[in-house]
């Protein structure tokens, strides 16, 4: 897969229709969004009658929708929850609630929805100068992972290139310079991960690391530097070393590059997706289409 | 006075007066040797070159420069080397120094012992600068070079650099963005601790010469708090900050140099106490390294100016 129409198609190829709870699911924009994903099946969480208001003014007919009538939104997510935990539902969408009271309820040790491994958020876009799909990880949870987190996360990245048919992933491990240096962590773990990548430690992948982002990404600049790297000018997936570099790195390649961008939450037993800001409402149906694929392994 | 908008009007200051002085640092690599040719050629500057007399020839003579009138001081070790040539600089002979083919490390060394014997700066960093087509101003990321994880103190240095820097490019009151990844779905990082004291410290200030955007991202600052849907067609550049602050080392390298990816010009320098250090990367060519002599000039030049 090489673009997020891709990825739309392959969802759709799916036979069967996902079960996606949006929890809570309140406003216009939210509901109109989920008209366009024609190969899920939402469940909503909220204020029955205003939901049915909203579906008979989006799609002519509440039918065909499976309402679960709530008072507010921590019932909503409370019984989201719920639902995943029994196998109910495939996919856990964050509706009109803030951020602090989902990762609370969703992501709290004892939810139910952990998978044991770290979350992380893998950031998609679609890069403009390779016209290609490439990932950055991890972008929003973690400050600074240790060392055995980050083989996790990258691990988790690994996989989810495997489910966008990346064949044998290129991975740059980025750090501020091309040289360990033992002052800079992220030097270290990048030169770790490097030989674990090397040593077949990470399946089927091609890694190299510590990488400058100059580096990683023109293979003139690595030659100017007299750095001789496999990955460079062509990565699938940027690791960064902690959430604070991912996050503005994806942010302003996405605003200033114009490259449509997606999220991805790892770390869950069901595909979750968050209500970020930063993704573009139209890339939200891209977003369900990823957990919808995953949900399908 | 008119503020600088664009690298154009760096070049334009640059060679508005005499060539300045400038320490070459071990530019006998050829990128290092063709820029300093250059920015000769274009009268920013009169060089001096330190560094191994032996192969500063060489190259010299490879690229076709003529070294007659140009003072070559003679020192082998990288560390030698950056230390005479900022000495020079903290010393008055020069007005610039400009990094060669040399670990960045040892002129970071440099300048921060000759900031303590000065006693003026306890905390040096690097600002980015970037031309971004279609907005208005030249914007500051800091810092990009030196600080692995600046702590509160030197974060409120690294603000004070990039100021001045603004300042002096003809902005009254630049406008700060302290980017975190701050959230709300994620633990609360420092930077977003700092970001609120920053704000909290400043804020009551009577005339204050700088102020800080609401938002800590580049997302909150080009899409505000509508909280509505946003598509590309509807971001507008207008609102972009002056600085960006960044949180840390491994950050500020990405973001720095996301020239390579993105359709943005950049050219960095650090400011000390006695003057612009240009300090470029190994992997940039003399095109683009010769910007950056050009902006260590006209930083010169206004400095002069306000008699700094």
């Amino acid at each position: 897969m090489r673009s997020f129409a891709d990825i739309l198609e392959c969802a759709r190829k799916l036979k069967k229709k996902a079960r996606v709870a949006i929890a809570p699911a309140y406003s216009g924009p939210l509901i109109e969004m989920i008209a366009g994903c024609d190969f899920i099946t939402p469940i909503l969480f909220g204020d029955g009658d205003m939901l049915k208001e909203e579906l008979i003014k989006v799609f002519g007919t509440p039918s065909g929708y499976e309402v679960y009538p709530v008072s507010d939104a921590a019932s909503a997510i409370f019984s989201a929850v719920e639902l995943a935990k029994y196998g109910k539902i495939d996919c856990l969408l964050q509706g009109d609630v803030s951020n602090t009271q989902f990762r609370d309820m969703v992501f709290a040790h004892g939810s139910g929805l952990l998978s044991g491994s770290p979350l992380s958020y893998i950031s998609l876009l679609e890069y403009n100068p390779w016209q290609k799909l490439v990932m950055i990880t991890d972008t929003l949870f973690n400050h600074s992972p240790s060392l055995k987190h980050s083989i996790k996360i990258l691990e988790d990245a690994i996989a989810q290139a495997q489910l966008l048919k990346i064949k044998k992933p290129r991975i740059a491990v980025l750090a501020p310079l091309e040289y360990v240096n033992l002052s800079i962590p992220s030097t270290v773990h990048a030169a770790v991960l490097s030989k674990m990548g090397e040593r077949k430690q990470l399946g089927d992948v091609i890694i190299d690391g510590p990488l400058d982002i100059d580096c990683a990404v023109s293979r003139e600049a690595a030659r100017r530097k007299g750095v001789s790297s496999k990955v460079s000018g062509d990565v699938d997936i940027f690791f960064v070393s902690d959430m604070e570099s991912g996050f503005s790195f994806a942010q302003f390649l996405s605003f200033l590059g114009r490259m449509p961008m997606a999220g991805i939450v790892m770390g869950t037993r069901i595909p979750v997706i968050l209500n970020m800001p930063f993704v573009a409402y139209e890339n939200k149906i891209v977003e369900i289409a990823l957990a919808i694929l995953a949900s399908h392994l | 006075m008119t503020a600088v908008r664009n690298f154009r009007d760096i070049d334009v200051l640059a060679v508005q007066g005499p060539p300045v002085k400038l320490a070459a640092l071990a530019a006998h690599e050829r990128e290092c040797m063709l820029t300093i040719k250059l920015a000769f050629e274009r009268g920013y500057v009169i060089p001096c070159l330190v560094g191994d007399p032996e192969k500063i020839k060489k190259m010299a003579g490879q690229i076709e420069l003529d070294l007659t009138g140009i003072e070559v001081i003679k020192e082998k070790e990288s560390a030698d080397i950056a230390h005479r040539g900022v000495e020079m600089l903290f010393q008055g002979e020069v007005d610039i120094a400009s990094k060669g083919h040399i670990p960045t490390a040892f002129i970071y060394k440099s300048i921060i012992i000759q900031e303590k014997r000065l006693g003026r700066k306890k905390n040096i960093s690097v600002n980015t600068l970037w031309e971004i087509p279609g907005v208005d101003h030249l914007i500051s990321l800091t810092d990009t070079g030196v600080s692995i994880a600046p702590n509160y103190a030197a974060k409120k240095a690294i603000i004070r650099d990039a100021v001045l820097l603004m300042h002096l490019f003809g902005y009254a009151r630049p406008r700060i963005t302290v980017l975190s990844a701050y959230t709300g779905m994620n633990q609360m990082p420092a930077s977003f601790q700092d970001a609120g004291r920053l704000k909290q410290e400043f804020s009551g200030k009577p005339k204050p010469d700088f102020e800080f955007t609401q938002g800590n991202s580049l997302a909150d600052v080009l899409l505000g708090n509508r909280g509505d849907p946003y598509n590309f067609s509807r971001v507008s550049y207008h609102d972009m900050p002056h600085i960006f602050l960044i949180p840390n080392l491994d950050a500020g390298n990405i973001l720095s140099k996301l020239d390579f990816i993105l359709p943005v010009a950049r050219r960095s320098l650090v400011i000390t106490s006695k003057g612009p250090v240009i300090i470029p990367s190994r992997s940039d060519m003399h095109i683009s390294i010769v910007g950056e002599i050009a902006l260590g000039v006209a930083v010169v030049r206004l400095m002069c100016k306000r008699d700094l």
